[in-house]
């Protein structure tokens, strides 16, 4: 069973993608700041990552990704940024921090990231 | 007004701009959020996710679920209006880039979309080096952006976009040409209208704003450019048909 992390702070879409995951057989872990998923990719090795950009606390997403491709547990590990974020220099320093791919939350539906994820962690 | 007052306003008004930015910022992304959440509310409700509905109630939600789309689209073209209409945009350095470069990062992004849709993208590039503009990068990325998906929105599986980049004399010319429905003749006057979309468009494709080639328009000529198209209304497979966007770029100078 592929292991994702989703990061996300606002509660009804991460009870959405949450659900919607583990329907599709994900293990699905969650955090809802910067500083906890910091804490997670330390620990866990996951097969992707679901990353939101704007999080509450000192640590927003461009944080959290800069410290997973410092780190050694999940450097290589697929990292989907997914944010309503749209503008051009959210996505320039996303790719350049590592992302593996900027997908705007507003511009899908949750099958259509459940099958992105698919892509990436087989 | 003195020299050192004029910089000081100056200063002031770029700031405010700049404030008035991220303000739209952060209201689109706020919008964006809600509209996300309703959407895929929705989205699950047509599914059946929760439960079967009636043809009546999945018929309603649907309904709601294009005009959440919609509604999405809208915020993303206000933001760029707002963002791109400020004049302030205009006094910023242009930089020099390769047009050649700029596209084929734009059309990049745009292959999983025109594959989904079965339509082919060919990019004509031309053999010599002329290809360097001065430009304002983000504005123009925004014109591309939005003539590329108008051109592989309003086609149909198995038609073809094709774009090129020639040297008129005085512009770096951007052609991008699909096989697509083509615009009226009674609509052509109208399609840089703000909000106007034709009805054979609204036809094909339910969701639009009418506020992209207004937008693109404007930002043409802000880069000392201009936005031009011809078109023929597709009335059956096997007469001519489609619509070809021409943007005018200014030449670098040396």
């Amino acid at each position: 069973m592929a292991k994702i992390l989703i990061v996300e702070d606002d509660t009804f879409l991460q009870g959405l993608e949450v659900s919607t995951f583990k329907k599709a057989g994900f293990d699905v872990e969650i955090s809802s700041d910067g500083k906890g998923a910091v804490g997670k990719v330390d620990g866990t090795k996951f097969d992707c990552i679901l990353l939101d950009l704007m999080l509450p606390g000192e640590i927003d997403g461009f944080g959290v990704l800069e410290k997973v491709r410092a780190g050694a547990t999940n450097k290589e590990t697929p990292v989907l940024v997914f944010s309503n974020m749209a503008d051009t220099d959210s996505f320039k320093k996303a790719t350049g921090l590592g992302a593996t791919e900027f997908i705007i939350k507003s511009s899908v539906v949750l099958e259509e990231l459940v099958d992105k994820v698919k892509g990436f962690a087989k | 007004m003195d020299k050192d007052e004029l910089e000081t306003k100056i200063a002031q008004l770029e700031k405010l701009g700049e404030e008035r930015t991220n303000l739209m910022s952060i209201s689109a992304h706020e919008l964006r959020t809600l509209l996300t959440s309703l959407k895929w509310m929705l989205r699950m409700l047509v599914d059946g996710d929760v439960g079967a509905l009636t043809t009546e109630q999945k018929h309603l939600l649907s309904k709601g679920f294009e005009n959440t789309e919609r509604m999405i689209s809208i915020v993303g073209e206000m933001l760029v209006i707002g963002h791109t209409a400020n004049p302030l945009e205009a006094t910023k350095e242009k930089e020099v880039v390769d047009i050649v470069e700029l596209i084929d990062s734009i059309l990049f992004n745009f292959t999983g979309e025109s594959y989904k849709k079965g339509v082919e993208m060919l990019f004509l590039k031309p053999d010599n080096g002329m290809t360097k503009i001065s430009i304002h990068t983000n504005q123009v990325r925004v014109i591309l952006q939005n003539l590329i998906e108008n051109a592989i929105k309003y086609s149909s599986h198995g038609d073809r976009v094709f774009i090129s980049v020639s040297d008129t004399g005085t512009y770096i010319r951007i052609s991008i040409r699909d096989t697509g429905i083509g615009i009226l003749k009674e609509d052509q006057p109208q399609i840089f209208n703000k909000f106007f979309r034709a009805p054979n468009a609204q036809k094909h494709e339910a969701v639009g704003t009418g506020l992209g080639l207004y937008t693109s328009k404007l930002i043409a000529e802000m880069e000392g450019g201009e936005l031009s198209f011809t078109s023929i209304e597709k009335v059956d497979d096997e007469s001519e048909h489609g619509t070809t966007f021409f943007l005018d770029l200014p030449k670098v100078t040396k």
